[in-house]
């Protein structure tokens, strides 16, 4: 019993709907603005994500948008659209068959600030009685549940921005336990002035005015996180039903889902990934993306010919590209989804594109030892590792294929962020002559590792003597050292390929990089 | 203030503590945790109104069956009683109106009930792989409130 993606349903920044999101993100387009919702000109941070010309009219009936929060309305187009595009009625369907599974950061804190405004302002009698089901975590997942008259497992996750990929992960399991479809993922919206003032006095939002340069993930210039609003919900399906039902597109295959926690400070992620990169593997392991050593012998450092050596840094060469999407907390999942199909791996936002010390015709970063992709690149890349980080250490990995329509596992997948060549399982042919259980270069695999920039790769803000500040005061140090911090590289040739590696204060060129052939 | 008591739809970073997104998020409960006690393995918060508390427990156990933790600390804790939560359950009147006879005022299954009382607290078991020669425990999360969440916090397996 597999889980396969049957729709998609995208409300971000960068458009509504799947197809929008994905021609925005192949072009490029910027998707951070100054805010417009209200006037935030007195507020520390004046740039955030907002999703462009949404028309709550269109999704939510009248009764249901003045009983809930914008999150949930969210969720209702982006559940409406993954439905459509799955073709999939949950009515025609037996109630028990299909589950909801969101996650969520903050539930409704706009629809709660009104509230507690009323409450101060004018008194007890003066809330309204709709706060009682609006701000709270489930409200989501209850109305859609009520909407389309599911009944079948449902779930609430809350692990911040990890929440939306731990959704996925649990469709994959529900779906597992025995239900043939749910509707998976998460909406957020954090920009009401109540959510902006608690994420301000967290200090670590960028306080640039000016939204082409004020956002900068992974980049040496990072100067801080901005906030975004939107998510995605995809419909998760087994995938026997899927294909007894004739469902009109199978995006891929949920094959894989680990999660991990840091452990390391109350609020902030480990500036090592260690946990992460654990996370990530455990996902790899399970989609049979990793081999374990006791399986497959692989060269190892002990290997000392030229030959080895040499496969060693063309494995070491990954071919790599950070996506800069908007909003940052979700809709990565979705992106990947849709990649599955174009085989196409997004550029990264040409305006933030990070400054190389030693710029180069090819898209190389020397100093990273990445392959940055600029412009969209028709690549063949068969598997797609779905990264997320939540405040306060929450980890999560999600590993999706392309399947056909007979339901087995085949290849070409992109998407964008980190591409690592990693050795896959059980694929490819060994080359005539090449010694048995040694693989050959056919069965070496690109593998798109898409991660969401957590507050540790968006730059600090830090007081005069260089601690972490968390009040409203204190200045944004320049984040020199960014990029390295979430660097998934090919360290060896040998199964546990995927590596976190701690950036140095100062910029040290990786011993891969320059074994370059 | 810039909202003027309320009038403005604004609010005052000036008067914020550094730590109010760590209220804000409820997810800072599992990163307390974990924190605290070293557990590296997949936490999350589960928020599924009043039936978080078995939820979680019921994640948790299904965490230690699929392999991926060997011990998996589940439960629940809420603390709702706070005037917006007050307010908003008044206004749907689910809240008993007896507040003048605490002792009697939750009476539940009764056939003179008139609403709950609104109660706090938190219940945490640990749940542990039958190979480890301890049974998964079970036990329900405590807490009337519908802003109940709870956690799920568990430990790597061994092969972690």
């Amino acid at each position: 019993m597999s889980a396969v993606i049957t729709g998609l349903g995208v409300v971000a920044p960068t458009g509504i709907g799947a197809d929008e999101h994905w021609r925005a993100t192949l072009a490029g387009e910027p998707a951070v603005r100054s805010i417009e919702a209200f006037d935030a000109g007195r507020y520390a941070t004046t740039l955030a994500g907002q999703v462009p010309g949404f028309s709550v009219e269109e999704y939510v009936p009248h009764r249901l948008a003045i009983q809930t929060d914008r999150w949930t309305w969210l969720a209702f187009a982006a559940t409406q659209m993954a439905l459509a595009d799955a073709d999939y009625d949950p009515d025609d369907h037996d109630p028990y068959a299909t589950s909801v599974v969101l996650g969520t950061g903050s539930g409704g804190n706009e629809f709660g600030q009104r509230e507690i405004q009323a409450l101060w302002s004018r008194g007890s009698k003066a809330v309204g009685a709709y706060q009682s089901i609006a701000w709270f975590y489930a409200a989501s997942t209850g109305q859609m549940s009520i909407r389309y008259g599911t009944k079948g497992p449902s779930g609430v996750l809350v692990s911040d921005a990890a929440g939306g990929v731990d959704g996925l992960g649990w469709a994959e399991r529900v779906i597992r336990r025995g239900t043939p479809a749910v509707s998976a993922g998460g909406t957020e919206a954090p920009l009401s002035p109540y959510a902006l003032t608690c994420q301000i006095a967290g200090g670590r939002l960028s306080s640039s005015t000016d939204p082409r340069t004020g956002y900068k993930p992974f980049d040496t210039a990072a100067n801080g996180h901005v906030p975004g609003e939107g998510g995605a919900v995809l419909i998760v399906e087994d995938a026997a039903a899927a294909a007894a039902r004739t469902a009109p597109a199978i995006y891929g295959l949920v094959a894989g889902y680990a999660a991990s926690h840091d452990a390391h400070h109350y609020r902030d992620v480990a500036p090592d990934g260690r946990q992460y990169a654990r996370a990530i593997r455990q996902a790899l392991a399970q989609a049979g993306c990793v081999r374990t050593r006791s399986t497959w012998s692989w060269p190892t450092a002990r290997d000392r010919s030229t030959r080895t050596r040499r496969r060693r840094a063309r494995c070491a060469r990954s071919s790599a590209g950070a996506a800069c999407r908007s909003p940052p907390r979700r809709g990565w999942s979705a992106g990947c989804a849709r990649a599955v199909r174009r085989s196409t791996s997004p550029p990264r936002c040409r305006r933030c594109a990070p400054e190389s010390r030693r710029p180069s015709a090819t898209s190389t970063i020397p100093i990273y030892g990445l392959d940055l992709v600029r412009e969209p690149r028709e690549m063949t890349i068969k598997t797609v590792v779905v990264g997320a980080r939540g405040h306060g250490g929450f980890n999560s990995a999600l590993v999706l294929r392309r399947v056909d329509r007979a339901g087995a596992v085949d290849v070409v997948t992109a998407g964008g962020g980190f591409l690592a060549r990693l050795p896959l399982a059980g694929r490819g042919r060994p080359k005539s002559g090449a010694s048995p259980g040694r693989p050959s270069r056919k069965e070496v695999e690109s593998v798109g590792i898409v991660v969401s920039p957590s507050f540790s790769q968006v730059g600090t803000r830090v007081t005069r003597r260089g601690e972490p500040s968390y009040g409203p005061g204190g200045a944004v140090r320049p984040a020199t050292s960014q990029v390295p911090n979430l660097t998934l590289r090919v360290v060896r040739w040998k199964p546990y390929v995927v590596r976190m590696i701690r950036c140095p204060s100062e910029y040290v060129e990786p011993p891969v990089s320059t074994a370059r052939a | 203030m810039v909202s003027d008591g309320g009038e403005h739809w604004l609010a005052d970073p000036e008067f914020a503590s550094g730590f109010l997104y760590h209220a804000l998020a409820p997810s800072s409960m599992a990163a307390e945790v974990a924190y605290r006690y070293g557990a590296h393995g997949p936490a999350t918060v589960v928020s599924t109104g009043c039936t978080s508390g078995i939820d979680a427990v019921g994640h948790g156990v299904q965490l230690i069956e699929d392999g991926v933790a060997d011990v998996a600390v589940s439960g629940a804790a809420d603390a709702p009683i706070t005037p917006i939560s007050i307010a908003c359950f008044d206004a749907i009147r689910a809240t008993s109106a007896r507040d003048d006879d605490p002792e009697h005022a939750s009476r539940p299954f009764d056939a003179t009930r008139d609403g709950f009382v609104m109660g706090e607290g938190s219940d945490y078991v640990p749940g542990t792989a039958r190979d480890h020669r301890v049974d998964v425990a079970l036990s329900m999360g405590s807490g009337f409130g519908g802003f109940q969440s709870a956690i799920v916090l568990a430990r790597p397996g061994v092969t972690g």
